[in-house]
């Protein structure tokens, strides 16, 4: 169940702002970042575009950091 | 994932070069770190402009996320084996610095403006950097025309399911002449801990283009063996670009803006043309800007370049360009000759 849990959020990290483009092909790029920034912003295991931010919470948690650079196709 | 803190990075502007350094034509691309900027792995690979997902998958992304587990459970105390995996100084520090992109980007993205257009891609840094040795008109470097080399260079066909498994060894290839074998988990590269594909790419590419050694810790059926990779010097022309996004701007620069395709041996014997001779088919032109320069020089859609500077043996469109880019300078003027129907045709095309 765990590991089902994690590839679900990897992937819906990473497809969101290919699942947006699909869906709404209507959408201006600016408009598609706008939406990408909203969509993650309501995951609450991601932290959006923020690397000092990341870092605070791994120092603070004692966590290792993942940061994905991924682009909004 | 409750066991990271997951963070995820849409552009490269403000971006610390000398931490996060990994192949720019990828669109995804992920670093495992500790806080303190120690960087335990890299995953991401990529060997294909339209199959992009062909050298990933999440089974192999998990257990990169073990093995960074695993490193960050050591950690300070197993330092050492990631001291390899760092970034290397970089003159320029953020994308923004780069001559090429200092005029027209910011540290950081104009979310109240036009934000997309704001934004610095990944292969916008490649460029960039090829473009200092252009501008300098300098033969750009093997390290920067085949940049992060698949394990495939040294004959190791890898499982893009598993954390670092080969899949195949190719006959004869340097990694069959090491004694690799089918099944063996690449577990560490000059004492440096893998824990993904990406890490393979990491160590080849910090380890330029001479001749160079390299001791690989495998294990397969619970057994350990060390192998020396022999590299020898020019190993990385056989790592092919023409996939990259960044061929686009290469194309630009040494071939005015065409796309070539080696024709095949059946379109050739309908041409009338051998399977020894220089047969690249201008498939696309560009039409706009610095991408016009073929054809405001004359070329059309459809001619054959038959030869280009000398060269009238076979060759594929990326040998054209390796050749363009290593020996044609900003400025030289390419000489190409071209078939358009039975007419042959004589052109220059200025270097960009």
């Amino acid at each position: 169940m765990k590991s089902l849990a994690l590839f679900s959020s990897i992937a819906l990290a990473l497809s969101a702002a290919t699942a947006a483009q699909a869906a709404e092909k209507k959408l201006t790029r600016d408009q598609m970042v706008h939406k990408d920034k909203a969509d993650l912003q309501r995951i609450d295991e991601w932290i959006y575009n923020d690397l000092e931010q990341a870092r605070a919470e791994a120092r603070r948690t004692g966590k290792p950091l993942m940061a994905v650079f991924r682009c909004i196709p | 994932m409750d066991q990271f803190v997951s963070v995820r990075m849409i552009q490269m502007n403000g971006i610390d070069l000398e931490t996060f350094q990994f192949d720019y034509d990828m669109t995804f691309a992920v670093f495992f770190m500790n806080a303190d900027k120690t960087i335990y792995g890299r995953y991401g690979s990529r060997s294909d402009m339209k199959e992009a997902q062909r050298e990933i998958s999440l089974e192999s992304l998990a257990a990169a996320l073990e093995g960074a587990l695993e490193i960050h459970k050591g950690y300070p105390g197993n330092k050492a084996s990631v001291a390899r995996k760092q970034g290397v100084k970089q003159r320029y520090k953020a994308p923004e610095d780069y001559p090429l992109l200092q005029s027209k980007y910011t540290s950081s993205l104009d979310y109240n403006g036009q934000v997309a257009k704001s934004c610095i891609h990944c292969h916008q840094v490649r460029e960039a950097q090829r473009r200092i040795h252009r501008d300098r008109k300098q033969p750009i470097p093997d390290q920067l025309l085949h940049p992060y080399p698949m394990p495939d260079v040294i004959g190791l066909t890898m499982d893009p399911t598993k954390r670092a498994s080969v899949l195949r060894v190719a006959p004869g290839s340097i990694a069959a002449k090491a004694g690799f074998n089918s099944g063996d988990s690449i577990d560490s590269i000059d004492g440096q801990k893998i824990i993904s594909v990406g890490d393979i790419q990491w160590a080849l590419e910090q380890t330029g283009n001479n001749s160079a050694r390299q001791t690989w810790t495998v294990s397969n059926d619970g057994a350990s063996r060390t192998l020396t990779v022999s590299l020898l010097a020019g190993w990385r022309r056989a790592s092919p670009f023409i996939w990259r996004v960044t061929s686009w701007d290469m194309r630009r620069m040494g071939f005015g803006g065409m796309k070539l395709d080696d024709m095949t041996d059946a379109e050739r014997r309908q041409r009338g043309l051998n399977n020894t001779q220089l047969a690249l088919e201008a498939k696309h032109v560009g039409q706009y800007g610095e991408h016009a320069v073929a054809k405001r020089a004359g070329v059309r859609k459809g001619d054959i370049i038959i030869a280009f500077d000398g060269v009238t043996r076979r060759a594929t469109e990326e040998q054209a360009l390796a050749h363009a880019m290593r020996k044609r300078m900003k400025g030289d003027m390419l000489p190409i000759t071209v078939l358009r129907g039975r007419q042959k045709l004589d052109f220059k095309i200025r270097m960009q």
